[in-house]
């Protein structure tokens, strides 16, 4: 369906072209609303500094031209500071405001629909996206297999991992196979567990979420708006690989290379924890105007303040007061914190003006600002303190629970189980196995149950179906593209009426899974469907008005055959109105080049000897045979 | 101080981040000479288009360009050093427009009585901004000029004799180094060039030179006859701030009284001696690790060494754009390109 393709100038420019890169601003995930509160995930600090500008500023290391910044209305007024600061930088920094996005699909529709993307993009699914890489070879493998093969629509960029990582099958020219399972991403999702002996099938790798995009995979969150995440197009892509012919590649980057983006508590900790030991430099926690000192140990130290501190890997902001003998790794502490004597810290963040009491152990502990834990208090691993918390000393925390100053909202409240600890300070923990701190919080898991369900039924009634479905779906295709073709219209129609209805035989093409030859078919069985045909002169009216739709289905052979085998079709059920008509429609549609002599007698030759259509075409194809003798004597 | 909402504020603002992040574009560091060339071309659109009043005025502004740009990429150490120049610059310029062209302008490393003379005559005055900026202009201009000679003018101290054998380090890494030897290479053909190679540097050298390893390099030093490094900073001292293995390298040449010579230009003189310079800038590279060992050893600190501090007695002599210098003698060239008073402050 060329209609849907890019005129074939921008093409070529696509391979000259730089890319451009969206940075989806919000975080929608649930986990993160109650401590992000009133700002966007972007805004979110790591080691004091925003964390969207550690992604700007890889971003400004790699071939970047534009960058688009898809962020929500309520958070926009803070993002026109940001677009300010970075436009020098790119040559353009482009807002995207979004009013309700609850999802990536979403965001990238609405970016879609402003028509700012010309050319491939490189996707950055959370504002905390970053590598040490500037990805220059991946891209330059992208556009290249994109100039051979317009159905590579897709690049994932995978980084080595130390255990946990996806499964994923790739085969010998970096080509998907098969995508890691949903529900349990060290498993993979796929009916079959054969593959050829060239497909290599991975475990040590993890996805890092960024992806290299061409303009048609961002047309599949356009077409279905049922698309939420990136992942569900790359599934879509895969399973209907016979019919959209696309195909998803897997870049895993060099083992000195890596990359990180967080949507969960454990990917926040981990980026910390890379970022202060200086995996991703030269993206580091320099500040405007602050003075970054890098202390013995790795303790990174911002302002004129000397801080003592035992332990290494650390970062420490301006105007923390420390107490003696605290103990600090693989951590960050925000400015204004206070740490009281005897503390250990692992692993974990402590953000803005937040108090650890004396003899505090964290390990593993997001904290948000201003929190005040106090002494004696002790906290599990995997714990996570909301913003203006303050514990009083004996509470139990569990492991995994997030600790709240209010209740859950509405948003939420199905997913988590509820304790309330004291005055103004609740404990909620996700219920039936979904993990707070990491993997992935299917809050639709209800939804999920349902879907399930659903594709039980349907696999039950599928394989019921089995003889008569297929008929059924063509009889609801058939109807669909009688929708499309508009039958009320009388004029003929303009180019752009053409081009909607080819995007939306093709859209209604894709959901029934028909395969082409039978979309010629049944179009031709539609388009002889509207009303009033019945009359040639009709007819051939309408013939003349849709001319170009015509031309764009029947340019070859086959679809020839096939519009001759839809108006087969449609004299069987229509005999006594439209036999007369047949041999003038066929006659008609020669005339104006339509059909070929050529694919008319084919026709003619395979239709069995008592076919009903024999006597009526029988004047026409003489007709025919002769003016190509003729034709023939004239050559000779 | 910059005003933020003057019309001309908001296009140095954006000037500023855009300097300060291609410092930090691309994947490989560009060479220092472009790095020096683009921190001038910078500091020019800052006289042109920031509004000052007095000498004090344009100070502070410049100061505060630095501040920013340092604390954003503190691991370019030229951006400082010209900046510093570029204020001396400045000063002089504000006392030309007020004492007159023909008369001597003071030296502030003069002798005491000198100086106090000098006061007298331009107590408390200072020239306005519209007469600084147009010579101020013309004069940053003549840094450009210089920078852009200075490889020259180093490559043309390329003299060795016919039976040298040089050793050197680094050359992928260094253009001047590179001009220099091609340019010594022209005027004579030496009996051989190795080009030490180190796993951070494992491009061979021009085809010329020989390859050998850094290990190797005690053995063959018993051949070499000249040790020629390339220089990131020199300090007043005389030592300097070199790749990685110079130290050894410079080590093993003082063990077998092999003369070392570094390839310095004057942006690459240091006003003062920093006593950690080679921790705190060693701290601010990549570690250069596979991620999953790297990953591993998160709980531990991994050091990656990028530059080593070789000590003015391992270093014979420097061949700087303006002639080759002794290290002892270094110290006199800070008084050519800095004034005292912008050194007092921490930057």
């Amino acid at each position: 369906f060329s209609c849907k393709m890019p005129p074939k100038e921008d093409a070529k420019n696509q391979d000259a072209q730089r890319l451009s890169a969206v940075i989806i601003a919000e975080s929608f995930e649930p986990r993160f609303h109650p401590i992000t509160s009133d700002k966007s995930f972007g805004d979110l600090a790591i080691c004091d500094v925003r964390g969207i500008d550690y992604s700007l500023r890889w971003l400004s290391r790699c071939d970047i031209a534009n960058v688009v910044i898809v962020v929500s209305e309520k958070h926009a007024p803070a993002y026109h500071s940001i677009e300010s600061l970075w436009k020098g930088v790119f040559d353009c920094v482009t807002l995207v405001i979004c009013q309700n996005a609850h999802s990536i699909g979403d965001a990238l529709r609405e970016v879609e629909s402003r028509n700012i993307l010309t050319g491939h993009f490189l996707l950055v699914p959370s504002p905390i996206s970053f590598c040490s890489s500037t990805l220059e070879n991946q891209i330059k493998a992208f556009k290249q297999r994109f100039k051979k093969d317009r159905n590579a629509v897709m690049s994932l960029i995978y980084s080595e991992s130390r255990g946990d990582g996806t499964c994923v099958a790739i085969n010998e020219n970096g080509r998907m196979m098969a995508f890691h399972s949903q529900s349990d991403p060290s498993q993979l999702d796929s009916e079959t567990n054969e593959f050829r002996a060239t497909v290599t099938i991975r475990n040590d790798v993890v996805d890092t979420g960024i992806a290299i995009c061409s303009l048609q995979a961002l047309a599949h969150f356009s077409d279905n708006f049922d698309f939420q995440t990136r992942d569900e197009v790359i599934r879509h892509i895969l399973v209907n690989e016979d019919i959209m012919l696309q195909y998803v590649n897997v870049d895993v980057l060099p083992s000195f290379e890596s990359a990180i983006s967080v949507f969960d508590y454990s990917g926040l900790i981990r980026s910390n924890s890379q970022l202060i030991s200086r995996l991703f430099f030269p993206l580091f926690p320099f500040k405007c105007n602050k003075n970054v000192l890098i202390n013995s140990g790795n303790v990174i130290t911002s302002g004129r303040q000397r801080v003592r501190i035992d332990g290494w890997n650390s970062f420490v902001g301006e105007n923390v007061s420390v107490g003696t003998n605290v103990f600090v790794t693989s951590s960050s502490i925000a400015k204004k914190c206070t740490l009281e004597s005897n503390c250990r810290i692992v692993e974990s963040i402590v953000s803005e003006g937040s108090v650890i009491g004396e003899g505090v152990s964290l390990d593993q502990v997001f904290i948000s600002n201003n929190v005040i834990i106090p002494k004696g208090q002790i906290l599990p691993k995997k714990v996570v303190i909301g913003p203006n918390v303050k514990l009083n000393g004996s509470i139990k925390v569990k492991e995994g629970s997030f600790i709240s100053c209010t209740p859950p909202d509405e948003d939420i409240e199905d997913s988590v189980e509820t304790e309330k600890l004291f005055d103004g300070v609740y404990s909620w923990i996700g219920k039936t196995g979904r993990d707070w701190w990491s993997g992935e919080w299917i809050g639709r898991e209800d939804d999920d149950g349902d879907d399930k369900k659903d594709d039980n039924k349907e696999k039950e009634g599928e394989e019921a179906e089995d003889e008569e479905g297929e008929y059924d779906v063509e009889r609801v295709f058939t109807s669909e593209v009688l929708d499309s073709l508009r039958p009320a219209l009388t004029d003929k129609i303009s180019q752009e009426t053409a081009r909607q209805i080819i995007v939306e035989i093709n859209s209604s093409k894709i959901a029934y899974n028909i395969s082409m030859d039978r979309v010629a078919a049944l179009l031709f069985v539609a388009f002889l469907r509207m009303p009033d045909n019945n009359v040639f002169s009709n007819l051939k009216k309408r013939m003349d008005n849709y001319i170009q739709i015509l031309r764009n289905y029947y340019s070859n052979r086959d679809g020839q055959l096939g519009l001759l085998e839809g108006l087969n079709e449609h004299l069987s059920s229509n005999r006594e109105s439209f036999s007369p008509l047949v041999a003038k429609t066929i006659h008609h549609l020669y005339e104006k080049d339509i059909l070929t002599e050529e694919s008319i007698l084919g026709w003619h030759e395979d239709l069995e000897k008592n076919d009903p259509m024999i006597p009526l075409v029988k004047e026409l194809i003489e007709w025919l045979e002769e003016s190509d003798e003729e034709d023939e004597d004239e050559e000779e | 101080m910059a005003q933020v909402d003057a019309p001309a504020a908001h296009d140095i603002n954006e000037i500023r981040t855009t300097f300060v992040h291609n410092l930090a574009k691309g994947h490989t560091r560009e060479n220092s000479l472009k790095i020096a060339q683009a921190t001038v071309n910078y500091i020019r659109r800052i006289i042109a288009l920031e509004k000052y009043e007095n000498i004090e005025d344009l100070l502070n502004v410049l100061r505060t360009h630095l501040r920013y740009s340092i604390s954003l990429a503190p691991t370019e150490l030229v951006v400082r050093n010209i900046f510093l120049i570029a204020m001396k610059l400045a000063r002089e310029e504000n006392m030309r427009v007020l004492v007159g062209v023909d008369k001597e302008v003071g030296n502030p490393y003069d002798s005491l009585n000198t100086l106090w003379k000098a006061e007298e005559n331009s107590a408390n005055a200072s020239a306005t901004g519209k007469k600084m900026r147009k010579g101020l202009a013309a004069t940053i201009k003549e840094i450009l000029v210089e920078l852009d000679s200075s490889r020259e003018l180093i490559v043309s101290r390329a003299v060795l004799q016919l039976n040298d054998t040089v050793l050197t380090y680094g050359v992928s890494s260094s253009p001047t180094l590179r001009f220099f030897l091609e340019s010594a290479r022209r005027t004579i053909k030496m009996r051989q060039i190795l080009s030490v190679s180190s796993q951070l540097d494992d491009h061979s050298g021009p085809d010329f030179t020989s390859s050998i390893s850094l290990r190797d390099v005690a053995a063959a030093m018993t051949d070499v006859t000249k040790v020629l490094l390339p220089v990131s900073v020199v300090f007043p001292d005389g030592s300097a701030l070199m790749p990685a293995g110079s130290l050894s390298i410079a080590h093993a040449a003082a063990r077998h009284a092999v003369p070392v010579y570094g390839l310095a230009a004057f942006y690459k003189i240091a006003p003062y001696y920093s006593a950690d310079a080679a921790s705190a800038v060693n701290a601010q590279a990549g570690i250069g690790l596979p991620v999953k060992l790297a990953d591993s050893l998160r709980h531990r600190v991994i050091l990656s060494p990028v530059f080593d501090v070789v000590p003015a007695h391992l270093l014979s002599l420097y061949i700087s754009n303006s002639g080759a210098v002794l290290p002892s003698h270094m110290y006199r060239l800070i008084a050519d390109y800095y004034h005292p008073e912008d050194l007092t402050e921490e930057l």
